[in-house]
């Protein structure tokens, strides 16, 4: 089946279990008339950065508890994206805008000890189509002082390529994930978290093209379309750390290591500083990344390998990211049981390695959200 | 074997040291800036930003308790 149809084919029962997710959720918030515990929220942000990206992204997310226990839950998402990055440019083609739709339906069973969830995602954009399933897991022990959890997802995709029916590709993701959160003392909470991710299929961008040499033509230079391994195998275990230091204060850490098969090793670390002042809440965070290229990337090849790739995101680079949000919250106003909204402003900068067509970039993020709670 | 026991001990210990926090000790806890993934939607598009521009992905989880005020 060509891809376009197998998009129009899946979009249907999409769109029914759609519509179901929303009776569900009407049904649900009707029934949930004597407890104010319906939730929605809308978060925008435009990103752009120094590689003549620009991406606006806005998400519209609704949840309700028609009894104590449930939580039903749903969500929509548009990234609109318009580039002209060097990708883009060095594939020989024009900068062009793609928007991509995601929608997404769960619910959530938590009886203060157990707790249990499922979810479902589809997203979809003019080149690719992705299906999500996912369930998790978790129970306190010892007086609620330690949660373990276990959680596991599954993706397809389908890949296509703009302008071309003929391209059709799969990949397929497995997650699985280990949690654990341990309160330390009245003001420490400690969490640590394991995921393993399996991917399996056309990982490569359809639209990358690799330069290299052939020993035998030294006066020309060659280029092929990229490609990397089918099998991804991909380990990240992560720290957060929470500490409430005085008054309204809370000082938010984090750390993460991660490996996989294809030779990245990279590490990630945060901070967050969160202020209360009554109704207002202020926030200032950093964060660092720092990451060791895939064994097979190189920014060059001076042959044809079996594994070539241009992919920056595969190469050695560190970044940085910085910003600070500010928040307010009504409390219980009218038929309100709260009223929220926040701006919040990042910063950031990547200086790559060994990647010469985009030695550094630089770029922000603004976002803005609102929410009200009955 | 002997691994794997290493590897729960290691991350049980922080409960040995320490007397379980009562619940009527857990105001501080239950303040949302302390919860552990206390904002979903600004975590999933913070995670959006980094997940397409990094090779790193995964290691922070979906337990969202952990203080028992949740």
């Amino acid at each position: 089946m060509a891809r376009r149809d197998r998009t129009v084919a899946i979009g249907l029962p999409v769109a029914a279990l759609t519509a179901f997710a929303a009776c569900f959720l009407a049904s649900a918030v009707a029934s949930a008339q004597d407890q104010p515990l319906v939730a929605v929220d809308a978060r925008t942000s435009l990103y752009e950065d120094t590689d003549a990206t620009t991406i606006s992204t806005t998400i519209v997310a609704a949840q309700a508890s028609p009894i104590e226990e449930v939580t039903v839950s749903g969500h929509y998402l548009a990234d609109i994206i318009t580039t002209a990055s060097v990708d883009v440019v060095s594939a020989a083609t024009r900068g062009w805008e793609e928007t991509r739709h995601e929608a997404a339906a769960g619910a959530a069973f938590q009886d203060g000890t157990v707790g249990v969830s499922g979810g479902y995602v589809y997203s979809v954009e003019n080149d690719w189509s992705s299906h999500t399933v996912s369930l998790a897991g978790s129970r306190d022990f010892v007086e609620h002082t330690l949660t373990f959890g276990l959680n596991g997802s599954f993706t397809a995709n389908a890949v296509g390529r703009r302008d071309d029916p003929t391209f059709d590709e799969s990949l397929y993701q497995g997650s699985g994930g280990l949690d654990a959160a341990f309160v330390l003392t009245k003001r420490d909470l400690l969490a640590a978290s394991y995921t393993l991710i399996v991917l399996t299929g056309y990982q490569s961008s359809p639209y990358r093209f690799v330069y290299f040499q052939d020993p035998n033509l030294p006066e020309y230079q060659l280029s092929a379309p990229e490609v990397v391994p089918n099998l991804r195998v991909r380990h990240a275990l992560g720290v957060r750390y929470n500490h409430h230091m005085f008054r309204d204060t809370a000082l938010r850490l984090h750390l993460r290591g991660y490996l996989d098969d294809w030779g990245i090793l990279s590490g990630t670390t945060g901070a967050e500083l969160v202020v209360g002042f009554g109704v207002l809440e202020t926030g200032v965070f950093v964060r660092g990344y720092v990451q060791k290229a895939a064994s097979f990337y190189q920014d060059g090849y001076d042959a044809r390998y079996v594994n070539m790739t241009a992919d920056r995101e595969l190469s050695s680079f560190i970044d940085a990211f910085g910003g600070a949000r500010v928040a307010v919250h009504s409390g219980a106003l009218s038929v309100f049981e709260d009223l929220r909204a926040e701006l919040k402003a990042t910063g950031f900068a990547f200086k790559f390695f060994d990647f010469e067509r985009l030695p550094s970039r630089q770029g922000i993020v603004a976002e803005l959200a609102v929410g009200a709670s009955l | 074997m002997a691994l794997r026991a290493v590897i729960v001990l290691l991350m049980l210990s922080p409960c040995f040291g320490c007397a379980t926090v009562k619940p009527w000790d857990r105001g501080m806890l239950a303040k949302p800036k302390m919860a552990v993934g206390s904002d979903p939607l600004a975590s999933q598009l913070e995670q959006h930003v980094y997940q397409y521009r990094e090779g790193a992905v995964g290691g922070y989880g979906s337990v969202g308790g952990g203080c028992g005020c949740n």
